[in-house]
């Protein structure tokens, strides 16, 4: 049941009910009061009635007594002189207003009247009306009218005729009594001049009316109700004379039917004004209602909005700013929880970055700690960076001599789709235009730069990956103020990503990391390296030795030392220049590197001396290499500008641990077959 | 003086009353109505058809006391001679309408003369007073002088002698106002006692 018909039923239906039977118990109440008060005033009217007609029987009676008394009337009755008879009797019939004054005889002849006609019943109705005095009255029909008759015996003193006065009983007569009883009389004769009583009652519209007693009836007229009751005057041979006491129920109800239909309309209006408010308020209240189950309907986790405002102070505009508030309220506390959860993803995020940035610089600085080899380490260094969150491609160009010489050392890609083992690979590309301007200008700016992917042309021909929107990040690689070079990333994210707040930071780390270790290599290689062959020179070879000699021990493997000199040195240097010498020394270099296996160490450790050691390699492989190296150096041909050298070479060798038990006497054992070889005529090989 | 008179009178009346008895003939009469019933207060007339009987006026009085006439019902023969006297403290009037006797005495006290008249017509004369309506008595006058006045259910003549009779009757409830000529003559004999019953048709009594 919604609200309105709620509404409806308590301010109309209720009311209706009660009222209407409230009114019902009153309008019967009010009606049988009212027929219980018409029938009372009936009552009380036909006794009105009942007393008049025996006032004016007593007063008839009285009137003639006096008449009869008259002695002057009774003598001239007895001598029947009919003049004085007349006379008296037109005083008489004058004084006491009669319609009829009749003298008779004893027989009942008229003496005085209208007529002649004999009076037969006469002594008859003296025998039976008459009361102590001898008088009697009754009613008779003359010609349709109703008279009442008292008749009185004339004595003198025995019985000498009798006297009747008559008086008409007409409206005349009813009319005061209807007139102070406000009740309608109508006299009903049962003569042939008028209707007989019986059709009378017959011809009226008759209601049966329970309430009503027996001898009451109850007809409608026109728009009324009627309630009367036969007052039976006299019955004769054609039936019974009444007079017909009705009253209107409407003149009785009049002012309470005014009321009821004043009250009746009060209510109606009420009624109608409560319909009006109950279905204006009802509809309201549950537009309202409706508008705020639809707004609250609405809300969930995703729509936390409520744009519902209701400003009327009532219930229901509490209940919607209650819900206002606490949709409000729940926004605002699942904005925190979902901050405080965004907060927590990106401190986890932060964390595992700053773990897996902990590990990579860790590692990172590891490896520039363990390795000695710069190709190597780059190559890891940028293996590891490759494979972060968001990164596809990256590579460090390392800036050699001069401003725009710049070399890619190591490019690597990252391939999601791959197997894990196949998810990095390896791309050098040549160094382009696009990339050369962006780290010139970066390292000039000395600090990162990050471009739109799209805005860097060149790089999508060498794009390996399908990315075409990201950033294209140039981050300089300087250490002790001097500027090594640029490392160089294609990322997911965008420039703005990297521009804003501290993402740039470890990248930057990792370059400092980088830097310096780039820059110790760079340092630690001109400490061991021969500047002109590039070879590790004398201290780093005694460091390299000493660290071969333990592993032997350790291993328990021979290890072979071989001095090499090269063979009148002072006269190339004499006659050609120190030019020359160093251009040979360049090529014995070359040669020794040429020949040099992964685990062999080739070095230069004098003006024109060299040493090759060769760790798991007895006297006699020793002595294989060395007839080698010979050979090489005797059949290379050095060209020096427009000059063709050839020289030649001794070699002398040590083997551990047969020919010495310490790296010392290693060495000394092995310059001394170097001795040993020079002495024997040079360009030959001897072992210790 | 009527004082004087009223003895006389009454002394006369005695003695005329007593030889009656003396003689001790005694005729009874009964009057019976058609119910069998004995009727009271009423009167018989005997007329002689041989001889015309010498009438016996008599002189006596009806009172007028405690608004009533008293004696209520006197029989007389004709010419005799009747005294109202008022013994009461109002005036009282006496009039009559009927045929044989009509008059009017108007009112007079007890103090005044008192008014006497001679009715010397047989008949019956109802006697009564315009101020007081109720009151009534009746006088028959008879032409003979054997008459008489029973009270009781019989009534005794005396001193008839024998010979053929006219009756005549009067009750209240035959006539009021006429004696009533009995259809049958009398035989009176010489017997002491001779008894007759009088058969009679009275009207319906009134309230």
């Amino acid at each position: 049941m919604t609200f309105t018909k709620k509404l409806l039923l308590v301010l109309v239906l209720q009311p209706v009910l009660i009222l209407g039977a409230l009114y019902t118990i009153l309008d019967s109440a009010i009606k049988k009061e009212s027929y219980q008060n018409l029938t009372h005033q009936i009552q009380e009217t036909e006794k009105i009635v009942q007393s008049n007609l025996n006032q004016i029987r007593h007063n008839l009676k009285f009137a003639l007594k006096l008449t009869i008394s008259d002695f002057a009337f009774k003598q001239a009755f007895a001598q029947q002189d009919k003049d004085t008879l007349v006379t008296i009797s037109e005083n008489y019939k004058n004084r006491i207003q009669v319609q009829v004054f009749e003298l008779l005889d004893r027989d009942g002849k008229k003496l005085l009247g209208t007529d002649d006609q004999k009076d037969k019943k006469i002594e008859e109705k003296i025998l039976h009306l008459s009361d102590e005095e001898g008088a009697a009255d009754y009613f008779e029909i003359h010609n349709g009218r109703v008279f009442l008759y008292v008749i009185s015996p004339i004595k003198a003193p025995i019985l000498m005729g009798y006297t009747k006065i008559g008086v008409e009983i007409d409206q005349l007569f009813l009319s005061p009594i209807a007139t102070s009883s406000r009740t309608n009389l109508t006299l009903v004769l049962s003569d042939g001049h008028s209707l007989s009583t019986l059709e009378y009652f017959k011809s009226l519209p008759l209601i049966t009316n329970s309430s009503l007693k027996d001898d009451f009836i109850q007809f409608s007229t026109d728009k009324d109700l009627q309630i009367g009751k036969k007052f039976d005057l006299f019955t004769d041979s054609s039936g019974i004379t009444s007079i017909l006491l009705t009253k209107s129920q409407n003149e009785l109800l009049g002012s309470y039917n005014k009321l009821r239909d004043i009250l009746g309309t009060l209510f109606s209006l009420s009624l109608i004004f409560a319909t009006i408010i109950a279905i204006f308020w009802g509809k309201g209240m549950s537009r309202r209602l409706l508008k705020l189950t639809h707004e609250v309907t609405k809300i969930s986790g995703d729509h936390l909005h409520f744009s519902l405002e209701d400003k009327k102070k009532d219930e229901i505009g509490s209940l919607t700013r209650s819900f206002r508030k606490m949709t409000e309220q729940l926004s605002d506390y699942i904005k925190k929880n979902n901050d405080a959860l965004i907060t927590i993803e990106e401190q986890n995020a932060a964390l595992s970055t700053q773990v897996e940035e902990d590990a990579i610089s860790l590692r990172i600085v590891n490896m520039s700690m363990n390795t000695r080899n710069l190709t190597q380490f780059v190559d890891s260094a940028i293996n590891e960076l490759v494979c972060m969150k968001g990164f596809h491609q990256c590579n460090l160009m390392l800036q050699n001599e001069g401003e725009n010489n710049f070399e890619i050392i190591s490019d690597r890609v990252y391939n999601p789709k791959e197997e894990k083992s196949n998810k990095v690979s390896t791309k050098i590309n040549k160094i382009n235009r696009s990339d050369l301007l962006i780290a010139v200008k970066c390292l000039k700016e000395r600090k990162p730069t990050a471009l739109p992917l799209e805005e860097v042309k060149d790089m999508i021909e060498h794009n390996a990956s399908s990315l075409l929107v990201g950033s294209y990040l140039c981050i300089p690689l300087i250490a002790n103020e001097t500027e090594i070079g640029v490392l160089n990333f294609i990322t997911e994210q965008s420039p703005q990503y990297w521009l804003s707040g501290k993402k740039l930071v470890f990248l930057q780390l990792i370059a400092g990391e980088i830097s310096l270790a780039l820059s110790n290599l760079f340092l630690h290689h001109k400490a061991t390296t021969d500047g002109l062959t590039k070879l590790p020179n004398r201290s780093y070879f005694v460091s390299l030795l000493e660290h071969e000699v333990s592993r032997a021990i350790r291993a328990k493997k021979p290890l072979s030392l071989i001095y090499l000199d090269v063979d009148f040195f002072k006269k190339v240097n004499d006659e050609h220049g120190h030019d020359t010498g160093d251009q040979v020394l360049i090529g014995m270099g070359e040669i020794l590197s040429n020949m040099c296996r992964d685990t062999d160490i080739a070095a230069r450790i004098g003006g024109e001396e060299f040493v090759f050691l060769l760790p798991y390699t007895s006297k006699e492989g020793a002595q294989q290499v060395a007839e080698k190296l010979r050979k090489k150096v005797q059949e290379a041909s050095f060209v020096i500008g427009n000059k063709t050298l050839s020289i030649t070479s001794s070699f002398g060798i040590a083997t551990f641990p047969e020919d010495a038990d310490t790296q010392e006497t290693l060495m000394k054992n092995a310059d001394t077959a170097l001795y040993k070889a020079k002495h024997n005529g040079r360009n030959r090989v001897e072992v210790f | 003086m009527g004082e004087i008179v009223l003895k006389f009178f009454s002394l006369i009346f005695l003695l005329n009353l007593l030889p009656l008895h003396l003689k001790a003939q005694e005729i009874e009469f009964k009057l019976i109505n058609q119910h069998k019933v004995k009727l009271k207060n009423f009167v018989v007339a005997l007329y002689p058809l041989a001889t015309k009987p010498v009438l016996k006026p008599l002189t006596l009085e009806i009172l007028q006391k405690d608004k009533a006439f008293s004696p209520p019902l006197v029989v007389i023969p004709s010419g005799s001679h009747i005294f109202f006297p008022n013994k009461d403290d109002t005036s009282h009037s006496v009039y009559s309408f009927s045929q044989s006797k009509k008059f009017t005495v108007d009112l007079y006290k007890s103090t005044d003369k008192i008014p006497s008249l001679v009715f010397d017509q047989e008949g019956v004369v109802i006697l009564g007073c315009n101020i007081h309506d109720w009151m009534s008595a009746t006088i028959v006058i008879v032409d003979t002088a054997y008459y008489g006045l029973g009270q009781t259910e019989s009534l005794v003549i005396n001193d008839v002698p024998p010979g053929e009779y006219s009756v005549k009757v009067w009750h209240k409830n035959i006539d009021q106002e006429k004696l009533l000529t009995m259809p049958k003559n009398l035989i009176v004999t010489n017997e002491q006692k001779q008894s007759f019953d009088l058969n009679v048709e009275i009207k319906a009594g009134r309230k």
